[in-house]
This record gives C-alpha cells, sequence and structure tokens, in this order.
C-alpha cells in the first residue's frame, strides 16, 4: 500500500523534469543544426564524432541498458553497416542515402538471426558470446573476395564534409527517440520487466525472448547506421577499423558513465568522455590517455551513479518502473 | 607416418604447448571473475606487468627468466592486494558494468603508463636455452614452450590446492557462494577478497614472465591476452581452476588446427564459433556451475 | 629610505624587463617561422616506427635550423614541426591533418607513419590544396587516387619484395621455391602479391601463399606447413612484432630455409637486440642503409647523414629515420627551387623536383611517387646489419646458404 503510493507521488517528479529534459533536447538541436555555418572544419569533425558515439551509446544503451545485456560485439553491427554500405555503394552504383537503410535492414536480419541465439545466455557468457560473433564476422570479412579482404575497399568520396555532420545528426536524434520511445510501449514494460528479474517476468507470463531481440535488432539498426556513415566519412574502410571493439567499450564507458536506462544519459556521456579525450591529447602528446584513464578511474570511485543525476528527467521509466516494483513485492510476498 | 599424419601431430603439440599459457592467462581472470564478479579488461596489462618484471630482471641482473617468475608474481600479489583494498574494494557492490568500467581505467592508465615509462621498443627474453627443442620422433617440441606448460600446471595445481585444502580456500570459496553468510561467520570479507584478486594478479604475472619468454614484449601486448582470458574462462567455466586448465588447451588447439588446416586467418572464426557453440550446449562453460547472473 | 629603495628596485625591475623584451622583440623580428604540420604515431601499433620517423624529421629540422633556415627567396625560414600523436589510427591522423590545416596554419604536411594514415590524411591534403610529402607511407592504392598533392618519396610497396627476391636468385645455388606469409593488412598484402607476382613471371614456384591476422603471436601453424612444403625461400611480409614470433619460431620449430627474408623488422635495432643468434643470415629489404653512395644537399654523403644521426641518437640510422628526413629535405629543396612558400608554388616545384641526395635520387613520377630510387636488400651478418645488394652498394657478400639451425647451435 504504502509502496504504491510512494511510486504514484515519484511518478509526478520524473513527469516534471521530462518536460524540462525535452526542452533541453530540442534546444540542443537547434543549435548543432546551426554550428557547421559557424565553426570551423576541425570543430565539426570533432562534433561529428560526438554524434557517432553518442549514437551508438544510445542504441547500447536499448539492450545494455533498458534490457540488462551486455552486448560487447556491437561493432559487427558497425561492420555490416559500414561494408554494406560501401559494397552497394562501388559495385551496385547505388547513391549513399539508397545504401545506408539496406545496411542497417540488414544488420537488423543479422541481430534477429544472431540474437535468437546469443540472447539465450545471461550476463557475462552473452557479452563473450557477442565479442565472439564480432571477431568471427570481422575475420570473414577479411577473407572475402567481395569486401576487398584485409586491403579494405574505398568509398567514393562526398562532396562536403557537412554531409557527414547532419547524417551523423539525424542518426543520433533516431536512437535517442528510440531510446525515448522504447519504455513507452508494452514491450518497454517487458523490457524493464526483463531487466529486473528475468525469470520472475517469465513466471508472469512475460516470454523474453522476443523481447530481447526487439531490443537487440533495434541497437544493431542504429550501430550499422552509424557504422554506414562512418564508412562514408572514412572514404576508406578495412575489417579492423570498422569492427574495432573500440566503438563498443567507448559506447559502453559512455553510457554507463551518463546514465544507463535514461534516455539523454549516454548522450552526455559520449559529449563530455569525447571532449575530454580531445582536449587532453592537446594538453599532452604522449599523456593524454594516462590522464584519461586516471580520470575515469577517480570519476568511477567518487560518482559510481554517472551523471544520471544530474538529469532529474528519467522518462519513460515511470510506468516500467512500476511494474518491476509490482513484481517484486509479488515476489516478496510469496517468499517466507 | 605420412606428412598429414606429422603436421597433424606437430600442430597438436604446439596447440597443447600455447595452450598452457593461455591456460595460465586464463586462472587469474577465472578466479576474480567468479568470486568477486569483477570482469578485469586490465587483466591483459598485468600480464604485461609480469612479463616486463622477468625481462628487467633476466637483462639488468641475469636471473633466469623462470627463477624470475616467483618474482614477477610476488611483484603482482603485493599490487593486486594493494589495488583491491584501496580501489576496487569502493565498486565490490557495484553493478558489473561499474567495475567494468574501473578496470577499464586501469588498463588505459597501466599500458600507457609502460608505454610512457618503457617507450614502444619490443623485447624479448632471449636465453642460450631459447631454441632448444627435444625431438620426440618426427614431431620437435621447443623446450621453453614445454618448461611453460610444466610451470602452467604446477600453477593450476598449487591454486587447486589452496582452494580446496586450506582455510583460506574455504573461506574465499565460501565468500563467493554468499558473502553476507561469509560475513555472519566472521570471515574478513574485505581481507578475503583483497587476497583472491592479489592471487588472481599473481597468476596473471607468472603467466606474463612465461610469455616474455615466447612471445615478443610491449606495452600494448596485454589486448591479446585480455581477450584470450575472457576466451578461456568462458570456454572452462569460471571459478573452475581445472575449466580454465582445460579451456586454455583446447582454445591453443583449435586455434593452432583451424591455422593449419584452413590457414592463419582462419583462427578465429573456427575458435570463436565453437566457443559459441559450446556456450549455447552447455551455458556455464564446460566445468562452470550454473550462470549466476547478479541482477 | 625604504621607499628610495622600492623605488630602486622597481626602476630596475623596469629595466630588466624592458631589456627582455627589446631583445625577444628583436629576435622575432629577424626570424621567421615556418610551421610544418606532422600527425605522426606515439602510440598504438605503429608507435615504434612512428618514433623512428620522428626522430627522421627532427634531424633534417635541426639541420636545416643550423644552417640558418630554408632560403625561400628574399625570406629565410626557420622550421619548427608541429606534431600529433594519431595513435596508429588513420581516422585519427585524419582529423588531426585537418586541424593542423585550419587550427595551427601549418604551411605545409610532413606525412604520417603507415599507410593507412597516409591515405586518409592525403584525402585532407587534397581538399585544402596542401601539398604533403609521404615519407612513410607506401601502398599503391595512395597513388592511385589522382591526388595532386601528395608526393612519395619512398620506393613504392611492390618493391620491397622484388628487391629481396633479385637478390635471393642471384646466389647460388639458385633457389628454386618460395614460401610467402603475410599479415592481413594492405600494405603487407600488396608486398606479398608483388612477390608472388615476381615469383611467377620469374620461374620460381611459389609452395605456400598465407595471410595470417595482424599483429599474431603465434605463426607455428603455417611455419609447420611450410617446413613439411619444403621451401628454399621464406617470405615475411608484416611489422616488426610479427617478424620477431616468426624468427623465433622458425628456430624452436627448426623451420631451415637457404633464405629468410622480411620486409619490416631487421633493419630495427630492436631486432637483434631481441634474437641475438637467430637473427644472423636474415636478409630484409630496405628504403635505404647507410652503406649506399650517395652525395647531396644539406647532409652531405649517406656516411656523414649516419654519423650525424648515430651522434645524437646513440644508434644506427634505419631507413623509417632516413625516409623521415629525406621527406622534409624534398620539402625544402622544393621551397628553394620555388623561391616561395605559395603552396602552388611549392607543389608544383615539389612535382618538377629532381635531385640526388643522402637518401638516392628524388623524383616524383606522374602518379607522385618516387619509382626512381632502387631498394637495396641487407643481411645481418655477426649482429650488424649490412647491405648486400645490389653490387654497387653492397658492403659485404651475402652470406648464402643460411645453415641448417641444428648446425647453428
Amino acid at each position: 500500500m504504502t509502496g504504491r503510493d510512494a511510486g504514484a507521488s515519484r511518478r509526478l517528479v520524473p513527469q516534471g523534469g521530462e518536460a524540462g529534459g525535452l526542452a533541453v533536447a530540442a534546444g540542443a538541436l537547434v543549435v548543432a543544426l546551426l554550428l557547421p555555418g559557424i565553426l570551423n572544419t576541425y570543430y565539426v569533425r570533432i562534433i561529428t564524432g560526438i554524434f557517432l558515439f553518442g549514437i551508438l551509446a544510445s542504441a547500447w544503451n536499448l539492450i545494455g541498458g533498458y534490457t540488462g545485456y551486455p552486448d560487447f560485439g556491437g561493432a559487427a553491427f558497425i561492420g555490416i553497416g559500414a561494408y554494406t554500405t560501401g559494397i552497394l555503394m562501388v559495385r551496385a552504383h547505388l547513391p549513399f542515402p539508397a545504401a545506408l537503410p539496406a545496411g542497417c535492414v540488414l544488420a537488423a536480419t543479422a541481430a534477429v538471426a544472431m540474437g535468437a541465439l546469443l540472447l539465450r545466455l545471461r550476463g557475462h557468457y552473452f557479452a563473450i558470446a557477442t565479442l565472439g560473433f564480432m571477431l568471427v564476422l570481422r575475420q570473414i570479412t577479411s577473407n572475402l573476395e567481395i569486401t576487398g579482404g584485409g586491403s579494405g575497399m574505398n568509398l567514393p568520396p562526398a562532396s562536403d564534409f557537412k554531409v557527414f555532420y547532419y547524417w551523423m545528426l539525424a542518426g543520433l536524434v533516431l536512437a535517442v527517440l528510440a531510446g525515448f520511445a522504447l519504455p513507452r510501449t508494452r514491450a518497454g514494460y517487458a523490457i524493464a520487466a526483463i531487466r529486473e528479474n528475468q525469470d520472475a517476468a517469465q513466471v508472469l507470463g512475460i516470454e523474453p525472448l522476443p523481447f530481447k531481440i526487439l531490443a537487440y535488432a533495434a541497437n544493431a539498426f542504429l550501430f550499422a547506421a552509424a557504422g554506414g556513415i562512418y564508412a562514408y566519412w572514412l572514404t576508406f574502410i578495412d575489417p579492423p577499423t570498422v569492427f574495432n571493439i573500440d566503438f563498443t567499450v567507448q559506447a559502453v564507458v559512455m553510457a554507463i558513465f551518463g546514465g544507463p536506462g535514461t534516455v539523454l544519459g549516454p548522450v552526455a556521456g559520449a559529449v563530455i568522455l569525447k571532449s575530454l579525450d580531445v582536449t587532453l591529447t592537446n594538453v599532452s602528446l604522449f599523456l593524454h590517455n594516462v590522464f584519461f584513464g586516471a580520470l575515469v578511474c577517480a570519476l568511477v570511485i567518487f560518482a559510481p551513479r554517472g551523471l544520471a543525476e544530474l538529469f532529474q528527467a528519467r522518462p519513460g521509466r515511470g510506468r516500467a518502473e512500476a511494474l518491476g516494483a509490482s513484481i517484486r513485492e509479488a515476489l516478496q510476498e510469496n517468499r517466507v | 607416418m605420412t606428412p598429414a599424419v606429422q603436421i597433424a601431430l606437430q600442430n597438436a603439440v604446439n596447440g597443447l604447448l600455447i595452450g598452457g599459457t593461455y591456460a595460465t592467462v586464463g586462472l587469474g581472470m577465472s578466479l576474480v571473475w567468479g568470486v568477486l564478479n569483477v570482469i578485469n579488461i586490465a587483466h591483459g596489462a598485468f600480464v604485461m606487468l609480469g612479463a616486463y618484471t622477468t625481462y628487467w630482471l633476466f637483462t639488468l641482473y641475469g636471473i633466469d627468466p623462470f627463477a624470475t617468475l616467483p618474482i614477477a608474481g610476488g611483484v603482482l600479489f603485493v599490487l593486486g592486494y594493494g589495488l583491491q583494498r584501496v580501489v576496487v574494494n569502493q565498486v565490490i557492490r557495484a553493478s558489473f558494468l561499474i567495475t567494468f568500467l574501473l578496470t577499464f581505467g586501469f588498463d588505459l592508465l597501466i599500458t600507457n603508463g609502460a608505454l610512457a615509462v618503457w617507450t614502444a621498443d619490443v623485447r624479448a627474453v632471449t636465453t642460450p636455452y631459447s631454441g632448444r627443442a627435444l625431438h620426440l620422433g618426427p614431431v620437435i617440441v621447443p623446450a621453453v614452450r614445454l618448461m611453460t606448460l610444466g610451470v602452467a600446471l604446477l600453477v593450476a595445481l598449487l591454486l587447486h590446492l589452496l582452494m580446496s585444502r586450506t582455510r583460506l580456500g574455504s573461506a574465499i570459496r565460501a565468500t563467493a557462494s554468499d558473502q553476507d553468510a561469509a560475513r555472519l561467520q566472521g570471515i574478513p570479507i574485505g581481507h578475503v577478497y583483497a587476497i583472491t584478486f592479489a592471487i588472481a594478479l599473481a597468476t596473471a604475472g607468472i603467466a606474463g614472465g612465461l610469455a616474455g619468454m615466447s612471445f615478443p614484449i610491449y606495452p600494448a601486448m596485454g589486448a591479446n591476452f585480455t581477450f584470450i582470458g575472457f576466451v578461456v574462462c568462458v570456454l572452462g567455466g569460471l571459478g573452475s581452476v581445472a575449466g580454465a586448465l582445460i579451456g586454455g588447451l583446447i582454445f591453443g588447439l583449435l586455434t593452432t588446427y583451424a591455422a593449419g588446416w584452413l590457414g592463419p586467418n582462419y583462427d578465429y572464426i573456427v575458435a570463436f564459433s565453437a566457443l559459441i557453440l559450446v556456450l549455447l550446449v552447455r551455458p556455464a562453460g564446460l566445468f562452470g556451475r550454473a550462470a549466476r547472473f547478479r541482477g | 629610505m625604504v621607499r628610495s629603495k622600492s623605488r630602486v628596485l622597481i626602476a630596475l625591475a623596469a629595466v630588466v624587463v624592458m631589456g627582455a623584451l627589446g631583445v625577444t622583440a628583436g629576435a622575432l623580428h629577424g626570424e621567421e617561422i615556418l610551421k610544418l604540420g606532422a600527425p605522426l604515431a606515439a602510440t598504438g601499433a605503429d608507435a615504434r616506427e612512428g618514433a623512428l620517423a620522428k626522430q627522421g624529421y627532427d634531424l633534417w629540422a635541426d639541420a636545416v635550423n643550423a644552417r640558418g633556415g630554408i632560403k625561400a627567396g628574399p625570406h629565410t625560414y626557420k622550421v619548427q614541426i608541429v606534431y600529433y600523436d594519431d595513435q596508429s589510427k588513420a581516422q585519427t591522423s585524419a582529423e588531426l591533418t585537418d586541424r593542423l590545416i585550419t587550427q595551427d596554419h601549418v604551411a605545409f604536411l610532413l606525412g604520417p607513419y603507415g599507410s593507412p594514415a597516409t591515405f586518409a590524411d592525403a584525402g585532407i591534403a587534397e581538399k585544402y590544396k596542401m601539398p604533403m610529402v609521404d615519407s612513410n607511407g607506401a601502398a599503391a592504392k595512395i597513388f592511385g587516387q589522382g591526388y595532386k598533392y601528395t608526393f612519395g618519396i619512398s620506393s613504392p610497396a611492390a618493391d620491397y619484395a622484388a628487391a629481396m627476391l633479385q637478390c635471393a636468385v642471384s646466389q647460388s645455388p639458385r633457389p628454386a621455391t618460395v614460401a610467402i606469409i603475410t599479415a592481413d593488412d594492405l600494405f603487407s598484402l600488396e608486398v606479398a602479391n608483388g612477390a608472388k607476382d615476381w615469383a611467377d613471371r620469374n620461374g620460381m614456384r611459389v609452395v605456400y601463399f598465407q595471410k595470417y591476422p595482424v599483429n599474431a603471436n603465434d605463426l607455428s601453424a603455417p611455419l609447420t606447413a611450410i617446413k613439411a612444403a619444403g621451401a628454399d625461400i621464406i617470405i615475411e611480409s608484416g611489422h616488426l612484432q610479427e617478424s620477431l614470433v616468426a624468427m623465433r619460431q622458425a628456430q624452436s620449430l627448426e623451420v631451415n630455409a637457404k633464405f629468410f627474408g622480411f620486409t619490416v623488422g631487421p633493419t630495427t635495432p630492436d631486432f637483434v637486440k631481441a634474437l641475438g643468434p637467430a637473427a644472423e643470415y636474415v636478409f630484409a629489404s630496405s628504403q635505404w642503409t647507410p652503406d649506399v653512395k650517395y652525395n647531396g644537399p644539406l647532409f652531405g654523403s649517406t656516411r656523414q647523414y649516419a654519423q650525424a644521426f648515430t651522434k645524437r641518437y646513440g644508434f644506427e640510422p634505419d631507413y623509417h629515420a632516413a625516409n623521415g628526413s629525406a621527406g622534409g629535405l624534398a620539402l625544402q629543396l622544393a621551397i628553394q627551387n620555388a623561391g616561395s612558400i605559395d603552396r602552388q608554388k611549392v607543389r608544383d616545384a615539389l612535382a618538377a623536383l629532381d635531385v640526388v641526395t643522402f637518401y638516392g635520387r628524388i623524383k616524383f613520377n606522374d602518379k607522385g611517387y618516387n619509382s626512381y630510387k632502387p631498394m637495396v636488400t641487407v643481411q645481418i651478418q655477426h649482429g650488424k646489419v649490412v647491405t648486400v645488394w645490389p653490387a654497387n652498394v653492397a658492403a659485404a657478400k651475402a652470406m648464402y646458404p643460411t645453415p641448417v639451425w641444428t648446425a647453428r647451435k
């Protein structure tokens, strides 16, 4: 009884903050649209890189944060997106706006297929299996003719750097919208329940696998989008560049640091950590990684819950959270 | 003996020998992961520190590399205890992802610190006996690798005895299975965790010393070993000494045969496909208990 | 009394400050600085080679500054190189190149280490029409894009293997079979394919050809297969770490060959130090060694360059460093020829450059790379890197065939 009331009153606060969060996001979007006209190319590049990681962190959040399944192999989908886009542009002479979605759909399909197998594993084992999937794909790619193998492939160059900036921004908006929308759907409640306690959710009649696959496929779609745009940006890709665990590790760090399970947390994490990285690189040629490592350690110890506390908005958690809470209560009542 | 059989036998020997190094790398990681539920991304970096310890002791003081192993182990034991007590303990109850972040920070610090201090020069430990080999018929068994396997088995045995026959081992196992009950029994949890981490890092140090005798030594060498550690742990099952040992040997055999039959650029395809298959059939690894995943 | 003392102090301080300002102002006025940008790997997979390249650049910059600077028409400029660490990542290198051009306003670019980074940076240089002298990126791909602003001073990748194989077939008994293992990356694959093509065209049988993952720790399986196949020549195309692994494992597995050839590794000081006696007899191809006999501007003869380098750094230069110095020198000569630091004029001067230097002939063909400088083959003899081919620059004869391992104890 008391728990339910407390939950109800908690729901009010997030909603107020929710509107605030949306306003901030909208404002940031307007600013972002205008930036390329103001800043010079160096900064535009840096910010495009931030958008890239914003997409990855937000996308990872769908499977790692919301669903609680830590995917270490997201780079597999970056690679699928990058190479599909590249191959379609070079061999089939498709324009970029046609090739990119094809890559995303292919990645999502692969996620559905692999997810049906991999998502049966839990926790650490899932993490390593996804990593294995990524490494297998990488080696397969380097053994194929159509991808150019280990020599890599060249994509047609684009006219203007701003193209990448706007595509990445679009991808980021999509990723944030996905993060915003998912918890508000029926699938979202199921996913939250799965995160809190998968076995209990199953007992209550939620079949976990389809929902996990949904989150995993959404994650794959977005990773592939980032990968396709990145390939076009780089112009030259080879297997180690795109099937690179650094992407995943950084995305995870940014998502956790920003606050997993929140909508804008991962983006905030991406912005702050990437900016820090660039600044530190300018401070010291040799020691920037050392500083960065020390910084991450310090932050983990002194601010373990990440930046999420700075964001009052926790949209979407209201109803899902209540569901999780009631499941827990139900279990507790049954326990002796 | 036909050439094909000869090649197959040689590959078997090569695979088992390199599997010994892999197993030693995996032992420490399995302990930390299974007992403390900490995924140590920096495990490879600690292996690298062990390799450098052996290298410097050998190069500056002429100590035989095998004799440096206990010292490498000791140095990392102390480092591990200190790190755990001071830093890792802060996040021990936090989610698995927070510890992931912390060890990620360690990895950056240690790898780049090593790069700054020791530069990117590639070093090696070369002794007069580095090139020696035993000849078992048509098969060649490189001496250093054979001794490495021997040490790996020894370390695995010692660890097993520690965990099953000593009071400390019981305390560690009790803490691993139920922290709160262990605390109620009067077991000093903080100390037990620190000792566990220290032991794990000591095995990493020894693995590093062994690796340094067979592989080139450079600051970024750890990343490879972290991967390998993960696979060995998961393949063999977390928290199981026998598992890590067998997991390492199997992984060594798999990659060597894949490289031999299909080509070196297929080694991961075969090894990881096998890994995924194993996990689907036995989700806790070959020897692991049923998965205990916190939340 | 106190007040007058402090007044004196203040006056003295003012004099000192003004004097210092005056001196520095005078210095700034007389000295013009030419800023050059170099996004070079200081960390990551290419850190070691990047460090060697940087030494080459620095040696050149100091040499030219010691002579007063680069003369461009009526002005003389002191060289200042701005370095950034691209962490051995092509994308980072491209970003840093952009930064060097748009933020740091460098006048010209000196190339990064490695073909992927060079390829990425060349695209940026082309976009901004900024001349870049590529000293350490030899993949043909870079020069197949139609770029007009990147100039490669080193011989192309395909030449690496040809030099070694030509040296091998000039020995007797003439070897007939070749085994090739290569790292799976752009540059190494180009070299390996170049080796295969050359072997096929010259009547040699390729008995084994395989790729391995970059930075592989274990080459025992391919070496076992090569041993079973039996090859006169073993060519390994890869990076320093892999060459160490390959040689060590060849020794412990007793894989014999008459001729072991590596593309990268043996010329760095680490190779001999790490392998000890196992490094003997190993061949490598090299863009340049201290034994070649050229004479040119700034550094004088090859020998004089090597002495200057050894004096400064304590060890003999290998070709990575020489590449760097040659790159800087090429840029300097182009600026001098152009008589200005205008980008277009310097670009045209680079395209027209034809000069013999300590490094060899530097002239760029219509694709933008130096196809006019021959490569040399070296061999490790008694712990030293010795030039053995072609005959006109050889410091010693090749020690061939390599004795079997059991005879080497």
